[in-house]
C-alpha cells in the first residue's frame, strides 16, 4: 500500500512539474516563428587565368627581364601581355597567399635568376592593400592581399609576373603557382 | 482494485506529459552556434612557363681573318 502511495505521489509531481514545463513552452500566442541554421564560412580560391606562357626566347645581355605586362630587356621573347587571374569564389572575404612550388634556380636555372610579382584589382575594390611594385617570390609563401571580397563583382587579382633570365639558362622551364587562403579577420 | 486501476492511470499521464515536456524543449532548441571556424582552401594552382633558347655562338675568328 504505501509503495502505490509513493507512485501516486510521484507521478503526480511528475505531472506538475511536465505541465509547469509545457505551459512556458506553450503559453501566449505565438507570432512567429525561428528559424536556425548555420552557414559554414568556406573559402575556395579559383585561376580562372591559370597558364601564363612567356613563350621562347634568347638572352642577348645578361641577365634578360621578361614582364607579363609587355615589358622585354635584354632579350628576344615576344611581348606577353596576360597574367594570371585568382578568384575568390567562396562566400567569405580571405587573405590570399602566394608562393611558387621551385626555387628561381631550379625553374629558371643559371646565376642570378628570379621571379618576381605584381598584384592588381581584376575587378575594382576586390583587394584591401594590394601592391603593384614588383616584388620576388619564393617558395615560401607571402602575403600579396588583404580582405579578397568574395561579392562576384569585385573578387578578382591579376598576378603579374617577371622573370629574370640570366645567359647560363636554358631550356622550356614550368613552375607552380600556389595560392592559398585564410578568412579575413 | 480501484485504487490500482487509478495509479496505473496516474502514472500513465505523468509519463505521457514528462515525454511531451521534453519533445517541446528539444524542438524549441534555439541555441545559435557562435563559433566562426576558419577554413582554408588551396586553389588547384597556376601554372608559368618560358622557353629560353641559347644564344647563337659567333664566330669572331672568321670574321676577324677572313679565308684567303
Amino acid at each position: 500500500m504505501k509503495s502505490t502511495e509513493s507512485i501516486t505521489y510521484i507521478s503526480i509531481a511528475v505531472i506538475v512539474v511536465s505541465l509547469f514545463f509545457i505551459g512556458t513552452q506553450l503559453t501566449g500566442y505565438a507570432t512567429t516563428g525561428i528559424v536556425n541554421v548555420t552557414i559554414d564560412q568556406s573559402i575556395v580560391l579559383n585561376f580562372s587565368t591559370s597558364l601564363l606562357n612567356f613563350g621562347n626566347g634568347t638572352v642577348t645581355s645578361n641577365p634578360a627581364t621578361v614582364y607579363s605586362n609587355g615589358t622585354t630587356i635584354d632579350g628576344t621573347w615576344d611581348p606577353v601581355n596576360g597574367e594570371l587571374v585568382l578568384e575568390n569564389v567562396g562566400n567569405v572575404d580571405a587573405n590570399i597567399d602566394l608562393n611558387i612550388n621551385k626555387t628561381p634556380a631550379v625553374f629558371i636555372g643559371g646565376t642570378g635568376s628570379d621571379v618576381q610579382i605584381s598584384i592588381s584589382d581584376n575587378e575594382a575594390n576586390s583587394c584591401d592593400d594590394e601592391s603593384a611594385a614588383w616584388t620576388s617570390i619564393t617558395t615560401s609563401t607571402q602575403t600579396v592581399c588583404g580582405n579578397l571580397s568574395f561579392q562576384p563583382t569585385n573578387n578578382s587579382i591579376n598576378i603579374d609576373f617577371g622573370l629574370i633570365i640570366p645567359t647560363d639558362a636554358s631550356g622550356a622551364r614550368t613552375v607552380g603557382v600556389i595560392a592559398t587562403g585564410s578568412v579575413a579577420a | 482494485m480501484e485504487e490500482k486501476k487509478r495509479v496505473i492511470i496516474l502514472v500513465a499521464i505523468a509519463l505521457i506529459l514528462a515525454a511531451t515536456a521534453i519533445a517541446l524543449n528539444v524542438m524549441d532548441s534555439d541555441e545559435v552556434p557562435t563559433s566562426a571556424p576558419t577554413t582554408q582552401e588551396t586553389s588547384d594552382g597556376g601554372q608559368v612557363g618560358v622557353g629560353i633558347e641559347p644564344a647563337p655562338v659567333e664566330d669572331k675568328l672568321t670574321e676577324e681573318t677572313p679565308q684567303q
